[in-house]
């Protein structure tokens, strides 16, 4: 760095500097001051600074001498005499301070600095607690001979001050928070381990006198620090865990859980044992268990439980709280028992927690965590149940626990996630209100799991409360259990019994209810209630007498804005699946649509999911006559958006609509609505896309269900003079709109999906058109989109091959080609379109595999073309083209024909271009391509090394030619390369060569960091 | 237990106890009742204030025996349009390759932020489908109408 700041050379211009470095400075100074005094840090003056600093006032100046210590220790190696003179200095330092007035970010950085020298140096101070507290209690660096087991240690840990107390806590608890990041596998370091532990009596001595002090000398301080000082070494404990050290520990178990009742002590030791329970819970003996037992029975437990849930979310009440639930995670298994009785008791206790005050998530913030502690329960339960004794899970009782709480815990969250009034809900915050959606999701899993172990009993029990809800009036609990009911509609299998169930909720007065508006019943419940309407879909396909009922309240809702689009989801979920129930009904619903249509607020999303139901309806009617009736009937209501459209079209460039028109509303949704006149032409061009999104549905809905059975008594449509008139009418709608519309890419798009709805079916229907038909709009003149044309054509060419149109695959392919071949050749160049590039060799390539004679019958120069645009495409840069070519080449190397004349020019073809195609495949293995293509260029080279005798000679010649792009691989390299190819002859493994190869040929700087 | 199904069993533990806002994940449960940890179902929620805001994603994550030193597969179901998803819905994402960003450590909670954070961000070098892929580089109103459309169709409420 050019404006580096010069090294200090005198010691008040150090000092100066570090008192800067700690002062509101920009950052660009501060990296300036800190880089100076790094080097002057690392330098040879180093020792000597610190020991300047830590003489010197000021508690920053003092810290930054620590600091430098450190860096030394790190950074250079000591012989042991010089390093125990370090030791030395350091204690003496720090029994200066601590009667000097430092503050205790000196103090700390002193106490880091002689475990950092630990850490080092262990072997030069093995007995480290003992002789610092030795050193301590005399005021001076004590000589390290003197410690043995003689020295008097309860005695001059007895006379400790609190301050010098405090320091030695400090150093024990960061020799193990330091010494537990050194790795205890590394053999260096073992010894470093095995000293630690022989310091550990020495440790729980000093904690145990805060803990338990002697004649009643309590001192918070102290204490709490002993607290955090424990806290890391059952953390040090727990990653290196050796018994002898876990018995030190454990002693002090107990004395920590009599400090939770000093108020000033309880969120230290809250947390230390909440963490311990959740994390390491083998820690704890049946003794420890016992007491805290005990605890949660006391008159202080029964309090802060009593407070929580009341309400208190303060920090205090909730840790309480976690507290309980960690414990509840350790005795996961006695509270399984029955026969335990104060696990039971315990776990009532734990039910009980659901009940606190507020709402999840918004106000309550332990109900999340305990329904976590109960789901969990609950699987363990199932386990246990699934693993042992299958035919218990009926037996056991659910008016005992631990059923019977599971039962309660059931019906304390269905009450807890009941909305609050709109106002209250409104209040909240975006973070409140995910939070209670979240808690929701939470319960749903639950109930999820409880279903496992109950079954039926806990349909009956959402049953009756969906009953008691409505007879009440009581529209939150009606939501809530809802909710509940279709959460488990996932869980619920067939049968009598939950059919009956379910027929109380859907014969009860809910749908007449529902009916009656938002006057009744809210919109959040009424949202609810039609969403178990789709989760029980399946249920009305067994209930058909339900079925008219269910969907004229859904029709009814799709009017409403808030309510459209769920319900149009179910009207559709429900005709598709019962269509051939409904099939009678079909005037009422083309009656229901063209009501709906008159309707401004109509979401097209929504009406389009409506008209797809009713085109599933009429898949399924019995006659022609009648499918082409009702098919009719809504093309003709479709046909009034599409004359309007034409009509708007046919205005003048700038004519304008008033923006109350009524078809306004039809031409915009209502949050795009405009506020003032708009352009004719922009309305045409919306009502366009409206009418042939409608026609997409009425196509897809008319596709026959995948799932058809084969004594299907829906009567197959033969070709007849109406259906022939409805082709001719559905196409005449298409090419009107797609000579006016087509630089529209929406249009596009939706053209081409109506086109594709008849590709897949097997029988004759109202979109699937004769081939020529199809063929013909194909190649028609498009304004935009071309690529999406291709692809079409591409399906449309795949799809003749399979049903009854098989005779028209050569007709249309000699048209089809030559047309897409006329598309590529107009690229300026091969990348200039490379969506259009790529379905283009797509096809190609299809056809290729199942017609090679009839692309190989193009004439010589149309095929060189094709050929080398494929070779262009595979030597490029973009990678899904680049993907399509390799599979072309792929396709090409192994195609055949049973034709002579074919072969003839599929051989010719391939010696000649056999040795480009290598000397591509090598250009791209030798560097060329992106790692991510390999894969896909692996293809071809095995098909080529497999089939073809040139391959490897090819090969050679690719890999040897000058323009190869590497220079890092040798030509024993390459050649090694080529042998390992070769033997694979095209194998699985290749792909692994091919990629080892690429890395060499980059050089090894590209290796993936990982 | 094998390794896959004690990591999948511990994964589980931990989404229980932290997972992102608006997210859910899941094992589903077999024709049984029990539960397939193997494989899970997620939604992914659109990202607030961009164009996928609003929406939520269905996904299938599927563990191979081998979890996880070799990574899940992630798919959306129905395939989604995005530059980065193929048309059978596979998401095509470095920490998801094991040739590539894998790593055992990687949660499954990652993932699932992994996959939000590649909706709005899409990465043009490892195009997975070309129509979405196409209009994102040459259309960008276009694509981010489709993006609109797609999240309508797929609501979070």
């Amino acid at each position: 760095m050019e404006n580096n700041l010069p090294v200090p050379t005198t010691l008040p211009e150090v000092e100066h500097l570090i008192n800067e470095l700690y002062k509101p400075n920009p950052p660009e100074t501060i990296s300036q001051i800190q880089e100076a005094l790094q080097r002057l840090q690392k330098s040879p003056q180093g020792w000597q600074l610190a020991q300047s600093l830590l003489a010197r006032p000021g508690d920053n100046i003092k810290f930054f001498g620590a600091l430098t210590i450190i860096v030394k220790l790190n950074t250079e190696r000591l012989s042991d005499d010089d390093a125990l003179s370090v030791l030395q200095n350091l204690i003496t330092w720090l029994v200066h301070s601590l009667s000097d007035g430092s503050g205790p970010i000196v103090i700390r950085k002193l106490c880091s600095a002689l475990v950092t020298y630990y850490i080092h140096y262990s072997h030069t101070w093995s007995k480290c607690i003992r002789h610092l507290l030795y050193s301590l209690g005399r005021n001076a660096a004590m000589p390290i001979e003197e410690v043995g087991d003689t020295l008097p240690l309860e005695q001059i840990i007895r006379e400790l001050s609190t301050q010098k107390f405090l320091a030695a806590s400090w150093f024990a608890a960061t020799l193990a928070e330091e010494t537990e990041k050194v790795d205890s596998k590394s053999t260096k370091y073992i010894s470093l381990h095995e000293r630690v532990l022989d310091n550990a009596n020495d440790v729980a001595a000093l904690m145990a006198s805060a803990l338990v002090p002697m004649e009643g000398a309590f001192d918070v301080s102290s204490q709490r620090e002993a607290i955090n000082c424990l806290q890391s070494w059952f953390l040090y404990a727990q990653r290196t865990p050796k018994q002898p050290l876990i018995q030190i520990l454990q002693a002090l178990v107990q004395p920590t859980i009599n400090c939770l009742l000093i108020e000033d002590l309880y969120e230290t030791t809250v947390e230390l044992l909440t963490d311990t329970l959740s994390n390491w819970q083998q820690f704890f003996t049946r003794h420890h268990i016992d007491s805290l037992y005990a605890l949660f029975d006391s008159e202080w437990a029964q309090q802060r439980y009593q407070d929580l849930i009341r309400g208190d979310f303060d920090f205090d009440a909730i840790q309480f709280g976690l507290f309980m639930l960690a414990f509840g995670d350790a005795q996961m298994v006695e509270m399984m028992d029955t026969t335990d009785a104060r696990a039971q008791a315990f776990l009532a206790g734990l039910a009980g927690l659901l009940t606190a005050q507020g709402h999840p998530a918004a106000e309550d913030k332990i109900f999340v965590p305990a329904l976590e502690l109960w789901s969990a329960f609950v699987e363990n339960l199932v386990d246990t149940l699934y693993s042992e004794h299958t035919e218990l899970t009926n037996n056991l009782p659910w008016d005992k626990p631990p059923l019977s709480q599971v039962m309660q815990v059931v019906s304390h969250s269905w009450q807890k996630i009941q909305y609050p009034p709109p106002d209250i809900y409104n209040s909240w915050d975006s973070t409140e209100k995910a939070g209670f959606g979240d808690a929701r999701k939470d319960v749903a899993d639950f109930l999820q799991a409880v279903y496992t172990i109950s079954g039926l009993p806990l349909i009956s029990l959402f049953v009756d409360l969906i009953l008691r809800a409505l007879s009440n009036s009581a529209w939150a609990e009606l939501e809530a259990a809802s909710f509940c009911l279709g959460a488990l509609s996932d869980s619920v299998s067939e049968g009598n019994s939950y059919d009956d169930a379910l027929t109380k909720v859907f014969g009860s007065s809910l749908f007449d209810l529902l009916r009656q508006g938002q006057n009744i019943i809210p919109v959040r419940s009424r949202q609810t209630c039609l969403y178990l309407i789709e989760r029980y879909s399946e249920y009305f396909v067994r209930h058909a007498e339900y079925l008219p009922a269910a969907l004229n309240l859904l029709f009814s809702a799709v009017a409403d804005r808030h309510l459209a689009l769920p319900s149009s989801k179910s009207i559709f979920t429900l005709c598709s699946s019962c269509r051939k129930l409904l099939t009678s009904e079909i005037d009422a619903f083309l009656e229901q649509y063209s009501a709906l249509r008159n309707n401004q607020d109509l979401d097209s999303l929504a009406e389009e999911r409506v008209i797809g139901a009713i085109a599933a309806i009429i898949q399924s009617l019995p006659s022609e006559e009648l499918k082409l009736n009702a098919v009719r009937r809504l093309l003709t209501m479709v046909g009034v958006d599409v004359s309007a459209c034409l009509q708007f079209k046919s205005a003048q460039d700038n004519a304008l609509v008033n923006h109350n028109e009524p078809i306004i509303f039809r031409a915009f949704e209502i949050s795009q609505r405009p506020s003032s006149p708009v352009l004719a032409h922009e309305v045409a061009s919306q009502l366009a896309i409206r009418a042939l999104r409608c026609l997409c549905s009425i196509a897809k809905g008319l596709q026959a269900p995948v799932d058809l059975d084969s004594d299907d008594e829906s009567t197959q449509m033969g070709s007849s003079p109406d259906l022939e008139r409805i082709h001719a009418d559905i196409i005449g709608i298409l090419v009107q709109l797609k000579g006016l519309f087509s630089s529209s890419a929406e249009v596009v798009d939706a053209i081409c999906t109506i086109l594709r709805a008849g590709f897949s079916e097997s029988d004759p229907g109202p979109f699937v058109f004769p081939p020529q038909m199809v063929t013909e709009l194909i190649i028609s003149d498009w304004q935009s989109r071309i690529a999406t044309v291709v692809n079409t054509a591409s399906a449309f060419a795949s799809s003749l091959n399979a049903g009854r149109f098989k005779q028209h695959v050569v007709p249309t392919l000699r048209t089809l080609l030559p047309w897409v071949f006329n598309l590529l050749h107009q690229l300026p160049d091969p990348e200039a379109d490379t969506e259009l590039s790529q379905y283009g060799i797509e096809f190609a390539q299809k056809v290729l595999s199942r017609r090679p004679e009839v692309l190989m019958s193009q004439s010589a120069n149309v095929l060189e073309f094709l050929f080398a645009f494929a070779m262009k495409l595979l030597n490029g840069n973009e990678p899904l083209p680049k993907a399509a070519a390799a599979e072309f080449w792929t396709t090409f190397v192994t195609a055949k024909s049973d034709e002579p004349n074919v072969q003839i020019t599929l051989n010719d073809a391939m010696a000649h271009f056999g040795p480009l195609l290598s000397q591509s495949l090598m250009q791209n293995i030798g560097g060329r391509a992106s790692r991510s293509d390999l894969d896909k260029l692996s293809d071809p080279l095995k098909k080529l090394i497999f089939q073809h005798v040139h391959a490897s000679k090819w090969l050679e010649a690719a890999l040897n030619d000058p323009s190869f792009p590497s220079d890092k691989v040798s030509s024993e390299d390459k050649a090694l390369f080529l042998k390992k190819l070769v033997s694979l002859r095209g194998g699985r493994p290749t792909n692994q060569v091919v990629r080892d190869f690429w890395l060499a040929c980059r050089g090894s700087s590209f290796a993936y960091a990982s | 237990m094998s390794l896959c199904t004690l990591r999948l069993g511990e994964e589980r533990k931990h989404w229980r106890k932290d997972h992102p806002f608006g997210f859910w994940a899941r094992p589903v449960k077999n024709p049984q009742g029990v539960l397939d940890l193997k494989t899970w179902e997620c939604g992914i929620p659109g990202k607030e204030k961009t164009i996928w805001e609003g929406g939520l994603f269905k996904m299938t994550m599927t563990f191979p025996d081998e979890y996880p030193t070799k990574p899940p597969k992630c798919k959306f179901t129905p395939p989604l349009f995005h530059p980065n998803v193929y048309p059978s819905g596979t998401v095509c994402l470095s920490i998801l390759n094991e040739d590539d960003g894998w790593r055992p450590a990687i949660t499954i909670k990652q993932i699932a932020l992994g996959v939000q954070d590649l909706l709005d961000n899409p990465n043009p070098d490892s195009p997975a489908q070309a129509e979405a892929y196409n209009l994102f580089k040459k259309d960008r109103a276009e694509y981010e109408k489709r993006v609109k459309r797609e999240v309508r169709a797929n609501p979070a409420t």
